[in-house]
């Protein structure tokens, strides 16, 4: 929470600072959005904030939680019984991030139109899963247990191309795609079986990051690369 | 992550680079905006909105959709001039009467000279200097303007201001281009180009300081987008901000 | 400009008919009146019912023409006619409450209620510097000044409006703007679709001919002027202003600047190349026989029903109002040449001689910033070997030879009109400006300001002063 008022705040001081110098759509400026893809994706909400800083420049704070379920994919339980479990990973992530875009087309002013961004997040995790316990020597005693894991951290970045359009003179619809790489932290530790692990276990960190597809797993099963897809609508407030 | 999976994020990313063309030109004279230079008042002869269509075998002037515009372009133009703090006395000549036979010995003339000579002079013929060059956006700042005909400078004292502008649209539609690779490569975006035209639209804006018998300020832009309200309300709003710093 | 684009033909108004192309026939009648002043025409009292009817452009257009297969496009030609026309008569490019339209109006009505289409047809007076005239689908008929100063007396004005009125009667626009349509659609450019539409224009300016001819009988006028206008149209065109007499007009070193023919001819056909020229000259003399074996036969009517005086008095209006129009078009080129030729008649005339050391100005200075090719702006083809040369001559000279000239000119004028004429007031006053600096200019400028306390050009001047 601290991260995100720091961010605000910095926000509020370029707004002051570079604000009246730039026109913004029709001299608005500040923007207040949800992403449409957290609920549906993610589970989650997601709000930010954006301000036009500089003609083409849009820099922008926000925060997102989502409690999103992952199919685990065990192979060792599947080489037992022919199949990943039934029982989903979930994973709670609070985040903070800060976008920065830069709008293409010099000839309409931010934020309408086509832009690069590049955006970072950063936060804390709670997982809850399931591990397979391996027994070589009897098989019988193998079983599937819970583990979780709380307050891991969480990091994102995503950059990519968008489009924005303004509808109405005051609603923003705001579509954007890009490369995403997600990392949960392997130096924290989570438990299982009074056992500490520094790696996500339960199959699934291949696909921690991007909220559309996963190319793969970057990194020891700890986040995912791949495609990350928004679709933000927002009100243009002042 | 192998070529595939490159070749859609590459696709995709020249999906949006393709689709961010615009290129913002304005000439401006260094006097402008200096003191007693202050653009505050400015009569705006006759907006122009032009719809053009371009099929594969020729490209038409729409006259309905052009004339069925004009009168909210006129509302849009006063609203952000108003809004930067500049009044816009708009003629149009929807709204001559019988006793305005004047406009055809003034501003009819104006105009006519504003567009010669616009096509006649460049502001880099008369005495260039600075011109910056940044992502599709030049703005050159010159000691001369081209020059109009000194004939005009009474009509400062008719009109309470020596600033007279020519604003308009152009929207150009025209067939997309590329549908069939479009639909082989990325099916769904492909059929998506069938139901969309590819549209360009064009805004500008020429200023005259016929005290001064020069062009002051002449701006060209093109942005490859639709001429709905807020895309025009966000050109024109940037337009007269600029013109009013 | 795009009343320009209008009156060339643009195939987007292809309903436009240029009539009358060209010619250097030239009159060199003289109107006492106007030995030595000038006053071009201002636009005065309240605009005319008929003239907002074009402003409003309701165009009131009913089409009847067998050809069924046209009627589809029904819609689209009356729009278009309607903004056309819109756009034309808010251009200020046609004059109303004047000299010139009521005369024409005049022997217009003359020509037209004793054939009916007196309610129908509206004329009305262009101000382009070329000899055409053009109808619409509406029944407004446009007659250039180009025209008028081109024209010897009423007859050959009533055959004009007979011609417009029966292409006008006989649908001839929309079918042309139908069929031409067509053939883009088609987008077939086969040499058999560009010779029946050429032929099919042909056809119709025949069939105008010949009704033209009834028409200007059943008014009492002379059938047979009608040929000599057709003889204007394919008459070889004559050097009329030598180019040995510019020098006397203030050009100090004119043989170094002095075109050889086969120079100028040169500029001619690398111009000429540029511009889509659709008359045929061979067709202008398939209508010259028809119209002289036409008119053979035919009893002698009036020359003018109103008088010759009259016509000579509008035609010496239209020839100084075709200087003004050309230099309001920027077309600097065309007023000087046009000017030389009046100046034959008015050598002494103040405006004239104004005017020309005006165009003169303004081709220095666009010679000054490089833009002096972008001058000939003449969207109609070069035919007058002179103003080829002129046009050659200019091309000739550098920056520095043409204001040299244009000084000497000026100033000369200034010598002798100075405290008269007000452009050339305020224009020599300029020139030293620019020659010598607004130390020296300030003199002047106030003995502008001294003489035309109420001129155009005061407030720039006051400026300058207080610069």
């Amino acid at each position: 929470m601290r991260r995100l008022t720091l961010l605000t705040g910095f926000l509020f001081l370029t707004y002051s600072i570079f604000g009246q110098a730039n026109t913004g759509f029709q001299g608005k400026r500040f923007i207040l959005k949800t992403d449409l893809m957290a609920p549906l994706v993610d589970k989650g909400v997601d709000i930010s904030t954006e301000y036009v800083i500089f003609r083409t420049v849009v820099v922008g704070a926000g925060f997102n939680f989502t409690g999103r379920d992952y199919k685990q994919k065990l192979e060792s339980y599947k080489f037992r019984y022919g199949s990943y479990p039934e029982e989903k990973a979930t994973l709670k992530d609070f985040q903070v991030y800060a976008v920065a875009k830069l709008f293409l087309n010099n000839a309409i002013p931010a934020p309408q139109g086509s832009y690069a961004f590049a955006q970072i997040h950063l936060g804390r995790a709670d997982i809850k899963g399931n591990y397979y316990q391996v027994d070589n020597v009897n098989p019988e005693n193998e079983s599937l247990l819970s583990y979780s894991s709380e307050n891991i951290r969480s990091r994102k970045f995503t950059a990519g191309f968008g489009y924005q359009e303004v509808l109405l003179n005051f609603i923003t619809l705001d579509f954007d795609f890009g490369l995403t790489l997600g990392a949960l932290n392997a130096s924290e530790k989570f438990t299982i079986n009074r056992q500490d692990f520094n790696f996500v276990h339960g199959g699934f960190g291949d696909r921690y990051g991007p909220n559309v597809y996963s190319f793969g797993e970057w990194g020891l099963n700890q986040g995912g690369i791949g495609l990350t897809v928004n679709l933000r609508v927002g009100i243009l407030l002042f | 992550m192998n070529k595939k999976r490159y070749f859609i994020l590459l696709l995709l990313a020249s999906l949006f680079l393709s689709s961010c063309r615009g290129i913002l030109r304005i000439d401006q004279t260094k006097m402008m905006g200096r003191k007693g230079n202050n653009v505050k008042r400015i009569v705006c002869l006759n907006p122009d909105y032009e719809v053009l269509i371009s099929t594969k075998d020729q490209t038409q002037k729409s006259y309905q959709k052009s004339a069925s515009k004009e009168s909210t372009f006129n509302k849009m133009l006063d609203r952000n001039a108003r809004k930067n703090g500049i009044q816009l006395q708009i003629i149009d000549n929807e709204d001559l009467n019988k006793h305005d036979a004047s406009f055809f010995n003034d501003l009819a003339p104006l105009k006519q000279e504003l567009l010669q000579v616009s096509y006649l002079q460049n502001f880099d013929n008369v005495r260039n200097n600075t011109s910056k060059f940044r992502l599709g956006k030049v703005i050159g700042k010159h000691e001369q303007g081209p020059l109009i005909s000194p004939r005009f400078s009474y009509l400062a004292d008719i009109y309470g201001t020596p600033f007279f502008s020519i604003n308009g649209i152009a929207t150009h539609k025209k067939p997309k281009k590329g549908k069939l690779l479009l639909l082989l490569t990325i099916p769904p975006v492909g059929i998506a180009s069938f139901f969309f035209q590819d549209v360009d639209t064009y805004y500008y804006t020429i200023i005259a300081d016929v005290r001064s018998a020069e062009i002051i300020y002449r701006e060209v832009r093109q942005v490859n987008l639709r001429a709905t309200e807020a895309n025009l309300n966000s050109l024109l709003y940037d337009s007269f901000h600029i013109i009013s710093k | 400009m795009n009343l320009l684009k209008i009156l060339i033909g643009n195939k987007i108004w292809g309903l436009v008919f240029i009539v009358f192309l060209f010619s250097n026939k030239w009159s060199l009648g003289q109107v006492s009146v106007f030995m030595n002043n000038y006053t071009p025409i201002e636009i005065k009292g309240e605009i005319p019912e008929e003239y907002m009817k074009g402003i409003l452009a309701d165009a009131q257009i009913e089409i009847d023409v067998s050809d069924k297969a046209l009627l589809n496009k029904d819609d689209e030609f009356i729009t278009t006619t309607s903004f056309s026309i819109k756009e034309m008569f808010v251009s200020g490019n046609i004059y109303f409450n004047d000299t010139l339209s009521a005369y024409v109006q005049k022997v217009a009505k003359t020509v037209l209620l004793p054939n009916g289409l007196d309610q129908e047809i509206r004329v009305f007076v262009g101000r382009q510097p070329y000899p055409s005239a053009n109808i619409w689908m509406d029944g407004t008929l446009i007659i250039n000044v180009g025209l008028l100063a081109l024209l010897e007396n009423e007859s050959q004005l009533a055959f004009v409006i007979a011609h417009e009125a029966t292409h006008y009667v006989k649908k001839h626009p929309y079918e042309q703007y139908a069929n031409s349509n067509e053939l883009d659609a088609i987008q077939k450019r086969t040499l058999e679709n560009l010779k029946s539409r050429i032929n099919f224009s042909n056809q119709q300016e025949l069939e105008a001919d010949r009704k033209a001819i009834d028409m200007v009988r059943r008014a009492g006028y002379q059938p047979k002027e009608g040929v000599k206008v057709i003889d204007f149209l394919k008459a070889k065109r004559n050097t009329q202003v030598e180019f040995e007499e510019i020098p006397s007009l203030g050009l100090p070193v004119s043989t170094r600047f002095k075109c050889e023919e086969n120079e100028y001819k040169y500029f001619k056909a690398l111009y000429n190349e540029k511009i889509p020229y659709q008359k045929k000259t061979e067709n202008l003399d398939i209508r010259y026989h028809n119209l002289t074996s036409q008119t053979m036969a035919l009893g002698l009517g009036e020359l003018n029903i109103f008088s010759q005086e009259e016509f000579d008095y509008i035609q010496a209006i239209s020839g100084f109002e075709e200087v003004e129009n050309a230099f309001r078009d920027a077309n600097f080129y065309r007023s000087i040449y046009l000017s030389l030729k009046l100046l034959k008649s008015y050598p002494e005339n103040s405006w004239l001689n104004c005017k020309l050391a005006e165009n003169l100005f303004y081709i220095a200075q666009y010679s000054e910033m490089g833009n002096i090719d972008r001058l000939l702006v003449d969207f109609q083809k070069i035919e007058e070997e002179d103003y080829a040369a002129l046009y050659c001559m200019f091309s000739k000279m550098q920056t520095e030879d043409i204001w040299f000239t244009a000084y000497g000119y000026i100033q000369k004028q200034f010598e002798k009109f100075g405290d008269k004429n007000e452009t050339i007031g305020f224009l020599y006053p300029r020139l030293r400006e620019i020659s010598y600096g607004m130390e020296d200019a300030k003199s002047y400028y106030n003995t502008y300001l001294e003489n035309f306390p109420g001129g155009k050009y005061n407030v720039y001047v006051k400026r300058k002063l207080n610069e």
